[in-house]
């Protein structure tokens, strides 16, 4: 006599704190055997106010705020609110930071993806990859506390400059990393990226067809890996990377389908590989001079007017639109997310999803729930 | 595109709909203000022409200005590399009375979490929906990204505002 599996709908509920989640959101799910049938997001659990808490300090107070976006890659929203304000107020910033910001921007990216990579590599049970990326990953967090004395949350750019300039040595032991991770990018590659047992686990996974990530307004490295090659560096220049030579890479579907869960981890191995390549060029012509126009005090004001700056950040387009009524409070903060639309996107992929394959596709988006909630 | 063929089109397409051309920052870049009742229509005009092909309204962004809600609309192509800012006001009746704005999402999907937001923290109903929630602890009264907003001091009988243990403050920050 054939024993058959029951297979009735069930629910689930994972979260709002759960180890396989990105941070603190529930999922509300609809299973039928091992299949995902459906999914509700509850998000909102991490919201802290932040664009109000802008409208109520004065404008130096709002750098602070501002890595607080995404505490990860605290670098780009502090990034975003300066281009924006300096603008407004008409300040430029010289060579020379703008150089060091590019420094900044970069090894804020790798710092993101090394991470990205570990939570991968979690999601897959890859212990050995994990130790490693940490270890290389220390080696970027120790480059921010020699230049800011802070690791994650830098507070370090300034309206029309930098808080300061590069300490000793700074410039010498970006190369050297950037040589360092040159070789190891290469160890990752050939111990990760095509192994047999990652491919199972990754290829032709949680797909986003190019249809879903236009639906979705997706940008980043999750829309590049679906084939849309939009990249703010290179659309709307910022901090001199209109001088810099460098490619965006997007996904090829080499191992399963284009735009599932292994697309996205190439294309972020092959940011990786470009952004140490800018860190190369950049560091070797860092320009002397000035690293900040003005010292901004606390009773700096910005001009009435308003602005909106992008900026690429790890995880995509990071808008940020700024209203001053000319007074030292700003009217108006509001930034747009990145992560925002991959939680739109999320219920969709992982529809007709086995269980088994929920935090690997969770982990390869690479969500960000404080800058979702904010 | 020049603002002024774009505006010419969609005086075309929508007639009525373009209040005026203003300038947005200090790059020589324009905003296109336009009735708030129209948004759909000019989002579904502007998402329609062949030539435009605005298909992806990157960003919604609203702001208070005195007794209006000020809603941008930060729309790009694709296909076509044009951009446009889009703009339109909500007058505010009262400090907690909803607002009502039609809904673009219909032509822009990826507008649901921008309006989401707004229609939470601002207080806007869009389309013939409900005000929508999911940031907000169920039960939370008032729209915090108003400026008229008072904080609570208290939620469910849970104190959040506690005087300052050193005193007040010398203007470091505005009074909440």
């Amino acid at each position: 006599m054939l024993e058959t599996l029951r297979t009735d709908l069930t629910s689930w509920e994972i979260g709002p704190y759960h180890g396989a989640l990105p941070g603190p959101m529930r999922m509300k799910l609809r299973i039928d055997g091992e299949i995902i049938i459906s999914t509700d997001l509850e998000t909102g659990f991490l919201h802290r106010g932040l664009e109000k808490a802008f409208e109520l300090h004065p404008w130096p107070a709002t750098v602070a705020y501002a890595d607080h976006l995404d505490p990860e890659a605290a670098f780009f929203g502090e990034l975003a609110l300066c281009l924006a304000v300096e603008e407004i107020s008409g300040l430029d910033c010289p060579p020379r930071a703008q150089a060091i910001r590019v420094l900044l921007s970069e090894l804020s990216r790798i710092s993101a993806h090394l991470g990205y990579i570990v939570k991968v590599g979690r999601a897959v049970g890859a212990e050995t990859l994990i130790h490693y990326v940490l270890r290389d990953r220390e080696k970027i967090l120790d480059l921010f506390e020699l230049l800011s004395g802070a690791r994650y949350s830098l507070n370090f750019l300034r309206f029309g400059g930098v808080a300061a300039d590069v300490t000793e040595g700074f410039i010498e032991r970006v190369l050297e990393v950037a040589e360092l991770l040159r070789a190891r990018l290469k160890e990752y590659n050939d111990l990760f990226t095509f192994n047999h047992s990652f491919l199972l686990r990754t290829a032709g996974v949680g797909v986003i067809t190019r249809e879903l990530a236009l639906q979705s307004g997706l940008t980043g490295p999750n829309a590049r890996a679906a084939g849309l090659a939009f990249d703010a560096r290179k659309a709307h220049p910022y901090i001199g990377f209109d001088k810099l030579d460098f490619e965006v890479p997007v996904g090829r579907g080499e191992a399963g389908r284009l735009g599932d869960a292994h697309d996205r981890f190439l294309v972020r191995l092959r940011e990786l590989s470009q952004s140490l390549e800018i860190l190369k060029d950049v560091a070797e012509t860092v320009p002397e001079g000035e690293f900040s126009r003005m010292r901004i005090d606390r009773d700096f004001e910005v001009p009435n007017g308003e602005s909106y700056a992008r900026v690429e950040s790890s995880r995509g387009l990071l808008g940020c639109h700024v209203v001053s009524d000319g007074g030292r409070f700003p009217a108006r903060v509001q930034f747009r997310v990145p992560t925002s639309a991959n939680l739109t996107l999320l219920p969709e992929i992982v529809r007709g999803l086995a269980i088994e394959d929920l935090p690997v596709v969770i982990a390869s988006l690479d969500l960000c729930l404080a800058e979702a909630d904010r | 595109m020049e603002t002024a063929a774009l505006i010419s089109k969609l005086n075309k397409a929508v007639p009525g709909a373009v209040l005026q051309k203003a300038r947005f920052g200090r790059g020589g870049k324009h905003a296109i203000w336009i009735e708030a009742r129209s948004i759909a229509a000019v989002a579904e005009a502007l998402s329609s022409d062949p030539e435009l092909r605005l298909d992806w309204l990157e960003n919604l962004s609203v702001a208070q200005l005195d007794e209006a809600l000020l809603l941008t609309y930060f729309v790009r192509s694709r296909q076509t590399e044009v951009v446009a800012v889009l703009r339109a006001t909500l007058a505010l009746k009262s400090e907690d009375e909803l607002v009502d704005a039609p809904s673009v999402r219909t032509v822009w999907p990826m507008a649901v979490p921008f309006e989401r937001e707004a229609s939470e923290l601002f207080g806007i109903r869009f389309g013939k929906g409900k005000r929508e929630t999911g940031i907000l602890p169920k039960g939370w009264r008032g729209f915090p990204l108003r400026k008229s907003y008072v904080f609570p001091q208290e939620f469910f009988q849970i104190a959040h505002s506690r005087p300052s243990p050193v005193g007040t403050s010398d203007g470091g920050s505005r009074d909440a």
